[in-house]
């Protein structure tokens, strides 16, 4: 059978390249995000500061939840968290007494924001948060003095060479740090570089331990080293089995990397999640699409299989064939699709790098495994999909090789009817549901997604009458435009089953390609109109690398000042209730001072009283609420961003979370518990005589380099993370369109090419070629509008929910360019995809194409 | 028992499509025995049902009910996989066009059944009706790259390299000139004559029904005459008598 399934795929190429093509992408898709998959698993650099040391102890940087599942059972689910977790000093002297230590060196560290002379700040390489640590620290690592000196006095500061070089000093010369307050000014003593002389991933500072522990630093880690004769190992196990503290972790070897690097670790638990989410997205749709390829290519083969039948082959072989057929193609695409799969994960790492989903310089684990997974399930895949399509190529009788036309069986049976109506009911229902309930964005949009799904195999089950009300609506006018309209209705009058074949990949494009475009545009219009409405200051200090904290604090001694506060930033973890199990979640929050909180920001509290937060309180989102179950009254128990419990009655549940953030607590709490210690901004809202506010503001500002004064919070900066992930769904539809793009053409470009006989009868009996591009236009123009007008009705429905959801209106926002981006490149190929091969054919000399067989 | 005398043997033989007021009786009762060694042709005019008969007969078609017999074997009694293998190793098949897969050359169209049945094909016999069929020069090419008188040739090829024990061939002249028509009846003559194969012929042309041992009239379902040695006179006459009656 392989030998025949060879043969065939050589001889009729042109069958296969539909599925050629979705095999390609797919394997390439699924390589890409193999590769993105085991980065982000094996996510790590090799450790700097950290790589002398034969064991690093850290906090451990996940929280483990005790979750009960579906079933009642309980089950342990950890979440990566965002800020460090700090560690105690005291755990230096029972590390000492392990067996095998020969000496604990405690690396404390601050993190400091850096300016030059002139007060111009200097960002960390890779625009990353600089952080200073103690001298002593630097046994560690790999740095070596290069210049000058070790810090002796708290005056004194060393930077590593890449740094200085960039903040443009040079020993002797002078630098201002800032951390909680206004900068200090520091004299550089010395420059240190790593061992082999290449520039440091991240950049460092390095103070007297004196000087430090003036600003106030945590001990990030304590670094062991071995007795001799004590393998790091060995070391560690003795160490993890003498503390016995599953909150803290020992690191060796590639480990030590990992403890030294957080951003990396962080993005690589980011990075496993999109890599799944993207690539079952992907596998989803190719089954659809190579479902559809295949049943094409076969049923444009059907006479063929009934001569194999009737000649004497058995199903079994026929099946066996069309599978070797399927396999071969998904090798030969898996294989090509491999070197276009690396160039494109290089292609998403850099967009993730500047979406700031990945840090710049995050590595990409490349090893052969991904692409020959890819290769594996892409051969599966197409196995998978060829089944369906065989289970009906058996079934086709051997006689109908022996009668003059190859026809399908006309109408819709009662089975199929039945089918499409059940449907449809199921999809109103959903969608009366979502109208009904009040439910949370999340569930809408998943509501959403699940309703369109539904609506296009709706209309795929129901197509022939789809179309031909859309030929009811449409063939009257193609008649009053000449001859070649009336060619063109009749023929689509006439084959109403082929017409359907060529709308339904349509209908499923542009419905798609609008449902999760402009459910994202909907909710970032949403989001920018909350951070708009929400924001009742009228004036914001902010700063890119963060503000010192006590900025708000002197903001509110001027006299011009009505109230001011802090803006800080980060992530909380809880157990969230999703369809009856629990599940850990990551949910952003805000940090608030609460005597500044009603008129500074105004979140819109749908139950509740804002006013009673505190730092045993807090207030959640409606979103929020919905997640983890709680409403006011209620205590909820999260763990902050540094792993630390919390436990607080919910005061308020507030509306306006897509602007802000999901978790509102007290300022003070929830910036103890980050790693940089900074407020993103502070919000001021002025007094009634505010004379020369702008002015004093201004003027504080210059006491913090880098800070600057605004009106208004800059929506793209509160909104980033809404983006990065609005940037990530438009990728998912790139990937959608682009599937579909390949059915749709596919689908048009073999049902046109199946036409040459009658294209050839057509010119014999007197039309002109331009005649015959002409109805074919017509035709495709029927195509394209019943096509793309029943996609952007069907999409109309999910819209209408998720706008709802969001915002109470039913209005979804759809920027008219991008509604026309979907709708014109689906025509563009769908019109393409008719009208090259009518070109094409119109070559052939139709005495040669009548006479012409199959 | 005794092994029958006939290689096709049809007894009550009904074929009805359809359900209720919309059926359609296309063989009713229809009993007949094809001898081992002839050549037979089927005639009848449009809607006769000679191609169910065909159907049935060669078992790409299940009778309603009746019984169809292909030497001993019920036919009826067999299951899909092992009717598939019989139509493979006993029968061979021609029809009017559309008869070779375009992706396969001339010797493998030829040689599929038996590659079909995981056998090997006998030199000796492939190079013995290669000749007979006069195709010694083109077994490297593909079937678009040959006239149809070539390509019904290389089909009669592929229904003899089974040694079948009889050849079904639908209008297997209906899409030829007269000279090329003649040629390949000549060949399923000689097949039947020099290789001693059971030919069954659905035709309805009295031409090529004049080339056979015997013909058998269908109209509406019935076998309603039959003729031994016939010729073409005689056969046209009948034939119009039967379209006058319908």
């Amino acid at each position: 059978m392989l030998t025949l399934a060879l043969q065939t795929l050589k001889a009729r190429k042109g069958g296969f390249v539909g599925t050629f093509v979705a095999l390609l992408l797919g394997a390439a898709v699924l390589g890409a995000c193999g590769v993105l998959l085991e980065s982000g698993i094996r996510a790590g650099s090799s450790a700097e500061r950290y790589a002398a040391a034969d064991a690093i102890v850290t906090g451990r940087q996940e929280v483990e939840l005790t979750l009960k599942d579906l079933d009642g059972s309980t089950l342990h689910e950890s979440q990566p968290l965002p800020e460090r977790v700090p560690l105690k000093a005291s755990l230096a002297e029972r590390l000492d007494r392990v067996d095998g230590v020969r000496t604990v060196i405690e690396d404390d560290a601050v993190t400091v924001r850096l300016a030059d002379a002139h007060d111009r700040p200097v960002s960390g390489r890779h625009g990353s948060a600089l952080q200073a640590h103690n001298w002593a620290g630097l046994r560690l690592g790999d740095f070596r003095l290069t210049q000058g000196h070790a810090p002796r006095t708290a005056d004194d500061v060393v930077l590593d060479s890449d740094l200085a070089t960039r903040a443009g000093v040079r020993p002797g010369d002078q630098v201002r740090l800032m951390t909680t307050s206004v900068p200090r000014t520091y004299t550089v003593a010395g420059l240190v570089a790593l061992k082999d002389g290449r520039a440091p991933r991240q950049s460092v500072l390095f103070l007297s331990d004196a000087a430090l522990r003036q600003l106030g630093p945590a001990v990030q880690a304590f670094g062991v080293l071995a007795d001799p004769g004590t393998s790091p190992g060995r070391l560690a196990h003795a160490i993890g089995s003498a503390l016995d503290d599953d909150h803290l972790s020992v690191h060796t070897g590639d480990g030590r990397g990992r403890a030294e690097f957080l951003d990396v670790v962080v993005s690589g638990s980011n990075l496993v999640v999109l890599a799944v989410a993207i690539g079952g997205n992907v596998l989803l749709i190719a089954v659809f699409v190579l479902y559809a390829t295949t049943a094409l290519s076969v049923r444009h083969r059907r006479r063929e299989i009934a001569l194999l039948r009737a000649i004497g082959t058995t199903p079994g072989q026929i099946r066996r064939m069309l599978a070797s057929e399927a396999a071969v193609t998904a090798l030969v695409a898996g294989a090509l699709g491999s070197p276009l799969g690396l160039l494109l994960v290089h292609w998403l790492r850099d967009r993730f790098a500047g979406h700031g989903i990945v840090p710049p310089d995050f590595p990409l684990a490349l090893s052969p495994l991904p692409f020959l997974a890819a290769i594996l399930v892409t051969v599966l895949t197409a196995l998978a999909a060829v089944l369906i399509s065989a289970l009906r190529a058996t079934r086709i009788r051997p006689t109908e090789a022996l009668g003059e036309a190859a026809v399908e069986p006309p109408g819709l049976g009662r089975g199929r009817r039945i089918t499409g109506w059940v449907l449809v009911a199921l999809a109103a229902g959903s969608f009366s549901t979502g109208l009904a309930q009040h439910a949370d964005f999340f569930t809408l949009v998943s509501l959403a997604n699940s309703l369109v799904l539904l609506l296009v195999i709706a209309t795929a089950v129901l197509g022939p009458l789809l179309s031909r009300a859309a030929v009811r609506l449409l063939a009257p006018l193609l008649d009053r435009t000449g001859v070649t309209g009336y060619l063109a209705a009749a023929n689509t009058r006439a084959n109403v089953g082929r017409l359907a074949g060529a709308i339904t990949p349509l209908v499923l494009a542009v419905s798609f390609a609008s449902t999760v475009v402009f459910t994202q545009t909907t909710a970032l219009r949403e989001s920018s109109d909350q951070v708009r409405a929400g924001l009742v200051a009228d004036h914001v200090l902010t700063a890119p690398g963060g503000v010192s904290p006590d900025l708000a604090a002197k903001v509110r001694d001027l006299k011009q000042v009505e109230s001011a506060t802090g803006l800080v930033k980060s992530k909380v973890v809880g157990a969230g209730q999703l369809l009856g199990a629990q599940e850990a979640v990551s949910l952003g929050a805000q940090g608030v001072d609460p005597g500044a909180l009603g008129t500074t920001l105004d979140l819109h509290a749908r139950d509740g009283d804002l006013s009673r937060l505190s730092p045993r309180t807090l207030a959640i989102s409606t979103t929020a609420a919905s997640w983890l179950g709680l409403g006011v009254g209620d205590t909820a128990r999260l763990h902050l961003g540094d792993g630390t419990p919390f436990q607080g009655e919910v005061i308020a549940v507030y509306t306006r979370g897509f602007g802000f953030a999901d978790i509102t607590l007290d300022h003070d709490l929830l910036l103890a518990h980050t790693t940089q210690k900074t407020d993103a901004s502070v919000l001021v809202r002025s007094a009634d005589h505010a004379d020369g506010l702008t002015r004093a503001l201004s003027g504080l500002a210059a006491h913090y380099p880098g800070t600057v004064l605004r009106d208004g919070l800059a929506v793209d900066d509160q909104l980033a993370e809404q983006r990065a992930n609005a940037w990530v769904n438009y990728l998912v539809v790139g990937l959608i369109i682009a599937y579909t793009a390949i059915t749709v053409v596919n689908t048009l470009a073999m049902a046109t090419a199946a036409r040459r006989r009658e294209f050839a009868l057509l010119r014999l009996s007197g039309t002109a070629r331009r005649q015959v591009v002409g109805m074919m236009r017509k035709e495709s123009a029927v195509v394209v509008l019943a096509g793309v007008g029943l996609g952007t009705v069907l999409a109309a429905f999910p819209l209408t929910l998720v706008a709802i959801g969001l915002g109470g209106t039913p209005w979804p926002a759809v920027p008219g360019l991008g509604y026309l981006a979907i709708a014109g490149a689906t025509a563009v190929l769908a019109v393409a995809g008719t009208m090259v091969p009518t070109r094409l054919l119109l070559r052939i000399r139709p005495v040669e194409a009548i006479g012409a067989r199959e | 028992m005794l092994a029958s005398r006939y290689a096709v043997h049809l007894t009550d033989v009904t074929k009805q499509y359809g359900e209720g007021p919309d059926a359609v009786l296309a063989l009713d009762k229809v009993s007949a025995g094809i001898e081992s060694g002839t050549f037979t042709a089927v005639m009848g005019p449009s809607g006769s049902g000679k191609s169910t008969f065909l159907h049935c007969a060669a078992g790409l078609d299940r009778p309603t009910s009746g019984e169809v017999r292909l030497g001993d074997q019920e036919l009826s009694a067999l299951r899909e996989r092992r009717l598939t293998e019989l139509r493979r190793t006993r029968i061979g098949f021609v029809f009017q066009a559309f008869n070779l897969l375009p992706s396969l050359t001339v010797e493998q169209n030829i040689v599929l059944p038996l590659r079909l049945a995981g056998q090997q094909p006998d030199d000796t016999w492939l190079r013995h009706i290669v000749d007979a069929v006069d195709l010694g020069g083109r077994l490297t090419r593909f079937p678009a790259q040959l006239s149809g008188g070539q390509q019904q040739r290389v089909a009669i090829a592929r229904a003899l390299v089974t040694r079948p024990e009889v050849i079904f061939a639908d209008e297997p002249t209906g899409a030829l000139d007269p000279e090329t028509a003649r040629d390949i009846l000549i060949l399923l003559r000689q097949a039947v004559t020099d290789l001693h194969q059971t030919v069954v012929m659905v035709t309805h042309d009295p031409v090529a029904a004049a080339h056979t041992d015997q013909v058998l009239f269908l109209n509406a379902g019935r076998v309603v005459d039959g003729m031994v040695g016939p010729g073409a006179d005689r056969i046209a006459e009948v034939m119009a008598g039967l379209r006058r009656a319908v």
